[in-house]
């Protein structure tokens, strides 16, 4: 046996799922105060099925060939979630002056790295002061 | 040729410069919290001259306030109150030459969803926060893993689409195609290149989704498996690798980390590390066989 | 062009007094209202920010905003900036001069980062001397663009002649930073090189636009011109010679247009394009409901590369009509057509320099040349007809809207089954919405297409070559690559011919609280070709509820739940590759 022998064929099939969670409040309690609370989650994962694309009788006479997908729908998983938080909190002294706090947070988890781990989080911290005229 | 201009200029300026006023009753005196909270909002500010000749001010939307003034009923002025098909006309009275030509024959106002669905005229409002109360589906792809920035806040949903415009995804380009709302910011995708990959000159989202994907760069599946719906595998994806970490070939010690898998990985993971030029490219690809058209180049 | 603008400043600068005495003794509001906040911004990032900071700066630094608005006598201004790093800022300014002088601008920063592909996967052996290996010539490179867009209109509008406005619309895109460039040498080995691209692209478009409208419609011509540069060299490369694996041997030299010989080329070129597009607008309503708006649309996109040219020439046009209070009718219709010029392509062809095959070309050997013209898969005529007509219930029972669209594309050279290069689409769907009760709110939609010759790539895999010999460049006889290209026999594609949509919402407020859910569910087959079984479904479930609350607190909370599905065959030729 040597040459081609035609082909070898399968259905692949391909998943993907993702939930997701949304929230937020804005507080105003007085005069003085103001705050604002959001996050958000989201789960993703994705992935192809096992499949074979078997070639037996020809790999038996084909030293150099193998034909083993067994592993093949490893290799493009996805496994990812996210997190994502901000807090802002701001106090008036008065009608025109204020101090602002805003934290903000993005964790990013990747449970099973396609290429390479993109795992990663960033925190923002960002403190201002305000006037208007 | 500066004398001429000049002259012609003053000219014009005579001709164009007329005289704007605004008279009407007096709203604010009964309406006076309406009336201030719209001081400096910009339908008070718009002239006439701005809108054909239109009333402008309060009865520009209301109509003749005359009536109403004098009977004090609200019956005998327009409100808004249920936002009727009439109401809209009103609107779109002057807004239809203003950018909104095609509202008559949107999606929205064929389904009667009304201008004050997302447009606050009294009360300060963002009409694109309104978009998420009816299409909570899109919000949702826009929370996956890979998204056109529109959490961040970089880009709106009116970045890529009208709201006022007559087709049903109402995106700007519906005078183009599709493509062209895309190479608006992604220019460097248009080409024309002389290597084409067919479906990218077919359509952008039969392989991106323009909201968000759980595959990276906006893909509506991973590699390989998007690929692999019109492209066979590689031939070299059936190699048997051996178990040794390192190899000697030609003479040089090549190696060999992932095992007997490791020929089956490196051709079953990610076709456009090598396929790179996925949207096209202007330069040959080696093989001869291809013609050049590998797309690697 | 500098003569219509110094036309256009002279008659402005000349027009104000005027305008200004002219408004002697009508009521205006001064007001001028601002706020300046400033600040400091701080940052901590783990491990990659990659995807967690993927449009998000990663710089500390100072930060500030400024809003300023003034309403004067001669006009408003409205201008905000908030600037949080130098690769992230954004700002507005909007003025207008006595109206007549209206100007909208907007500018935007933001990175967005890339990600730096390792190649950990391409490195490894077959049993038969094949290697793939990798080099990351700029292994410690952060791949990140800086984006930033600024987009200005500008109306000119005077009172003594009310129907013309002028416009002048401005955009400048940059795009500056890394890309990650990737070549692939063959032969010796699979050896993939990664190198790191510098980039300073800019698209520049300018618009000149003058509108003549009347209280029922308006004529519009817009011409807009648009330049995309790239500020830098692209980045070459040189590629590997072609030698065996095993044998180390110029044997496969004549497979390939070049390789080392041809020194150092370029890669990873973006053409520098130059773009022109006209659009003349129409629209006329009359008072008792009908609505017609017609555009045409014509431009054409040249590549200074290689001076090919794509044109594209279009026309739409949209009716509708509302009947009584209740009954609505719209029509859009649309014809278009694009094409690009074809290209000849003539691979080189080069003899081997050792081996049996020694001196000679592929075509020696086997007759073949692969000259060919590349005609575009992008020329096309095509048309849609979209008819929807809706009547409105009431208030309570709501909408009922029903759908017809047609669409034929019609392509010059590509086809999409044997034979055919035509894809026709029948789409047809009801939509409704009512409002049964006090806060309660229903939605619904059904559409169904029907695509015959959906976009399909014919006879793309599953070769049915049976041959008893390998390939070999030792022996001229042995079937090549292109003879098993040649006997695949299945049609692929990743579009439906066939789909249905449904859409089910509900809505219900009570009080100052919404509670809505929403679910869409679109799924798709295909299997029109010859060995073809496409098959894809897409479901997206939203709960959501959120309260304005009063003055004091408002709050949102929402789940969704989105999954997909899809099927594909796939094949891979059965020999000793």
């Amino acid at each position: 046996m040597g040459g081609q022998d035609g082909f070898s064929r399968s259905i692949l099939k391909y998943n993907e799922t993702s939930n997701s969670i949304l929230a937020g409040i804005k507080i105003h309690p007085g005069n003085s105060w103001d705050l604002g609370l959001n996050m958000t989650y989201t789960a993703s994962e994705g992935g192809l099925d096992p499949f074979e694309l078997s070639a037996d009788d020809y790999v038996a006479v084909t030293p150099p060939m193998s034909y083993d997908f067994s592993k093949s729908n490893t290799y493009s998983n996805i496994d990812i979630d996210r997190f994502n938080f901000d807090a802002m909190l701001k106090y008036k002294f008065d009608n025109d002056i204020w101090l602002r706090f805003w934290y903000q947070i993005a964790d990013f988890n990747d449970n099973d790295p396609y290429l390479y781990d993109t795992t990663g989080m960033v925190q923002w911290a960002t403190v201002t002061a305000g006037w208007s005229f | 040729m500066l004398k001429r201009s000049l002259l012609l200029a003053a000219f014009a300026a005579v001709v164009l410069a007329s005289p704007v006023s605004a008279d009407g009753p007096v709203c604010a005196d009964c309406h006076d919290e309406a009336a201030a909270g719209m001081t400096n909002q910009i339908h008070m500010r718009i002239q006439p001259f701005e809108v054909s000749g239109r009333q402008v001010g309060c009865e520009g939307c209301h109509g003749d306030g005359t009536a109403h003034m004098e009977e004090g009923d609200a019956t005998l002025i327009r409100t808004f109150a249920d936002w009727t098909p009439k109401d809209v006309a009103a609107c779109v009275d002057c807004h239809g030459t203003k950018g909104m030509a095609e509202w008559n024959a949107s999606t929205h106002a064929m389904e009667n969803v009304s201008c004050g669905a997302c447009h606050g005229i009294h009360e300060t409002k963002q009409p694109l926060n309104a978009c998420k109360d009816c299409h909570s589906d899109v919000v949702a792809q826009f929370q996956l893993p890979s998204h056109h920035p529109l959490p961040e806040k970089m880009m709106t949903c009116a970045s890529c689409h009208d709201p006022h415009a007559a087709t049903e995804t109402m995106l700007k380009s519906n005078h183009m195609r599709l493509n062209d709302l895309c190479y608006q910011c992604h220019q460097s995708q248009e080409g024309p290149f002389i290597f084409e990959h067919e479906p990218v000159q077919e359509s952008c989202v039969l392989c991106h989704q323009p909201h968000g994907s759980v595959a990276n760069n906006l893909l509506t599946a991973n590699e390989p498996m998007l690929c692999l719906q019109c492209h066979e595998f590689h031939f070299h994806a059936g190699l048997y690798s051996p178990e040794e970490h390192e190899v000697e070939v030609g003479g040089y010690e090549r190696a060999n980390p992932f095992g007997v898998d490791g020929m089956n990985r490196s051709f079953t993971t990610k076709c456009s590390q090598c396929h790179s030029q996925i949207h096209g490219s202007d330069l040959p690809a080696q093989s001869l066989a291809g013609a050049g058209f590998g797309m690697v180049r | 062009m500098k003569a219509l603008k110094f036309f256009v400043l002279a008659t402005l600068l000349a027009a104000l007094p005027f305008a200004v005495a002219a408004d002697e003794g009508e009521k205006s509001t001064n007001e001028t209202e601002g706020s300046i906040e400033i600040g400091g911004l701080f940052g901590d990032v783990t491990d990659s920010p990659d995807m967690a900071a993927e449009f998000s700066t990663i710089d500390e630094g100072p930060v500030g905003k400024i809003k300023l608005a003034t309403y004067q006598n001669w006009g408003a201004l409205n201008f905000k900036f908030k600037y949080a790093a130098q690769d992230q800022n954004s700002g507005d300014l909007d003025f207008d001069i006595k109206r007549m002088v209206r100007s909208h601008n907007s500018y935007n920063a933001f990175p967005h980062r890339l990600g730096h592909d390792p190649m950990y996967n391409l490195t490894s052996v077959s049993r038969n001397g094949k290697v793939v290996r990798n080099t990351d010539m700029s292994p410690n490179q952060d791949y990140v663009m800086n984006y930033n867009v600024f987009e200005d209109r500008t109306e000119l509008q005077f009172p003594g002649f009310r129907p013309l406005t002028l416009a002048v619309e401005f955009r400048e895109q940059n795009r500056n930073g890394h890309t990650q460039a990737f070549t692939t040498n063959h032969c010796d080995n699979c050896h993939i090189k990664s190198q790191s691209h510098k980039r300073n692209q800019q698209t520049t478009d300018g618009t000149l636009e003058a509108g003549i409208a009347w209280k029922s419609g308006i004529v519009k011509a817009r011409y807009t011109n648009r330049k995309l540069r790239e500020d830098l060299p692209s980045v070459t490369g040189t590629f590997d010679k072609n030698l065996h694996p095993e044998l180390q041997a110029p044997v496969f030299d004549n497979r390939m247009q070049y390789d080392s010989d041809a020194g150092v080329v370029p890669v990873d070129l973006k053409p520098e394009i130059d773009k022109n597009t006209t659009r003349l607008d129409f629209r006329w309503a009359s008072k008792n409901g009908f609505a017609v708006t017609a555009n045409g649309v014509w431009s054409e996109t040249k590549s200074r590369n290689t001076g090919n040219k794509a044109d594209y020439s279009g026309y739409v046009v949209t009716a509708a009509k509302r009947f009584g209070r209740n009954f609505q009718m719209r029509w859009n219709g649309k014809v278009y057509q694009t094409e690009t010029n074809s290209v000849y392509i003539e691979p080189i062809q080069r003899a081997t320099l050792a081996g049996p095959q020694a001196g000679q070309t592929y075509a020696d050997i086997y007759g073949q040349t692969f000259n060919q013209w590349r005609n575009s898969a992008l020329n096309r005529d095509g048309a849609d007809s979209k008819l929807d007509a809706s009547y409105r219930f009431g208030r309570k029972w709501g909408t009922i809207r029903g759908i017809w669209n047609y669409g034929v594309v019609d392509r010059e050279y590509y086809e999409v089954a044997p034979g055919e290069k035509k894809t026709t689409s029948n789409i047809l769907g009801v939509t409704y919405r009512m409002r049964p009760a006090k806060g309660l709110r229903l939605d619904a939609e059904f559409k169904h297409g029907d695509v015959t010759n959906a976009f399909m790539v014919v006879d793309a895999t599953c070769s049915t070559l049976v041959s008893d010999r390998y390939t070999n460049p030792w022996n001229p006889e042995t079937p090549q690559y292109v003879d098993s290209h040649a006997t695949r026999i299945a049609d692929t594609t990743a579009t439906a011919s066939s789909w249905n949509r449904a859409v089910l919402a509900l809505g219900y407020s009570f009080g100052q609280t919404t509670l809505s859910g929403r679910y869409v569910y679109w799924d798709g087959t295909n299997t029109d070709g010859n060995l073809t079984d496409w098959s894809k479904n897409r479901s997206t479930a939203t709960i959501t509820a959120w309260s304005p609350g009063g003055a004091s607190w408002d709050w949102y909370v929402g789940w969704a739940y989105q999954d997909m599905s899809l099927d594909t065959p796939a094949c891979i030729p059965v020999f000793d590759g």
